[in-house]
């Protein structure tokens, strides 16, 4: 089975005192020890409104239903600090300019995200909506 | 002050060729260039197998905000995992950490139901969270 590793640093200075936390862990399939996750899907896509529309259906996952486990990383490469992507989760409705069912976040340039994603069913598809409509580039990469 | 986040993903045989990507971010408030301010660090036993609110409830949801939240499951066992939820309208249970993983996120708290929670799938599981905020009197008044 493959292996694929993913390391966090994570440092600040903001308190008296700084804090730095650094974990690394393997990406496994559900409940396991043994078995890695054994797909990848890596994708740059350029958006260019403001519609707010899917970035990954759960359909894209290799792992769905009520056992779901797959993990999906996001980053926003713009170097634009004004440039943010809104990221939620709820069901394909085409291009919507509406308010994303269940907002997560505000996802700035040069931020990135990493996140269990369960992708149960088609109400779980990963949405986004960018701040501008002037070619918005996104990155993902999705493990199952 | 800063506050960075270096992600490092590597695997030697997911694909033919091998995968490297490695990426840092460094914090700033929503938008602008001014070094994020807050931070909140807890190490928890999560309890009894029920809904916990994560983030208490803020004043100042649904404002535009760069906070991020860092999640992991302490637990050593391969089976115990922790449900991360958007408790909002509909309410999204939308992934899994099993023990030993992690995760990091953006965070806004979109509405006054917008909460994070967890929910261990057993009693007594340990995890650690760091919540970087913006935010300002995020605590409730007496």
């Amino acid at each position: 089975m493959p292996t694929t590793t993913a390391n966090i640093s994570l440092s600040s200075d903001i308190g008296d005192s700084s804090v730095s936390i650094a974990n690394s862990m393997t990406l496994f399939k559900a409940a396991s020890a043994t078995e890695g996750m054994d797909t990848m899907k890596s994708v740059r896509k350029i958006l260019s409104s403001t519609y707010q529309v899917d970035l990954a259906a759960y359909t894209e996952a290799g792992s769905t239903g009520s056992t779901g486990h797959n993990f999906l990383y996001i980053k926003n490469p713009s170097t634009v600090a004004g440039e943010f992507f809104r990221i939620g989760f709820g069901s394909s409705s085409g291009n919507d300019s509406g308010v994303i069912v269940e907002e997560l976040g505000y996802l700035y340039a040069g931020d990135w995200m990493m996140i269990p994603w369960s992708a149960v069913d088609g109400t779980y598809d990963v949405m986004i909506w960018p701040s501008v409509s002037t070619d918005m580039v996104v990155e993902y990469m999705l493990f199952s | 002050m800063a506050t960075t986040a270096t992600l490092t993903l590597t695997s030697a045989d997911i694909a033919g060729d091998p995968v490297n990507v490695s990426t840092t971010s460094t914090f700033t408030k929503a938008g602008g260039t001014v070094d994020m301010d807050q931070i909140s660090y807890m190490k928890v036993n999560l309890g009894s197998a029920t809904d916990k609110v994560l983030i208490p409830a803020s004043h100042e949801y649904n404002t535009v905000n760069s906070n991020k939240l860092y999640i992991k499951n302490l637990s050593t066992v391969s089976t115990e995992y922790i449900t991360i939820k958007i408790e909002g309208s509909t309410g999204i249970p939308f992934g899994k950490l099993y023990g030993g993983q992690w995760a990091f996120f953006p965070y806004n708290q979109n509405d006054a139901a917008g909460l994070i929670e967890v929910l261990p799938s057993k009693a007594g599981i340990d995890m650690e969270y760091v919540w970087i905020h913006e935010n300002v009197d995020i605590l409730a008044d007496d």
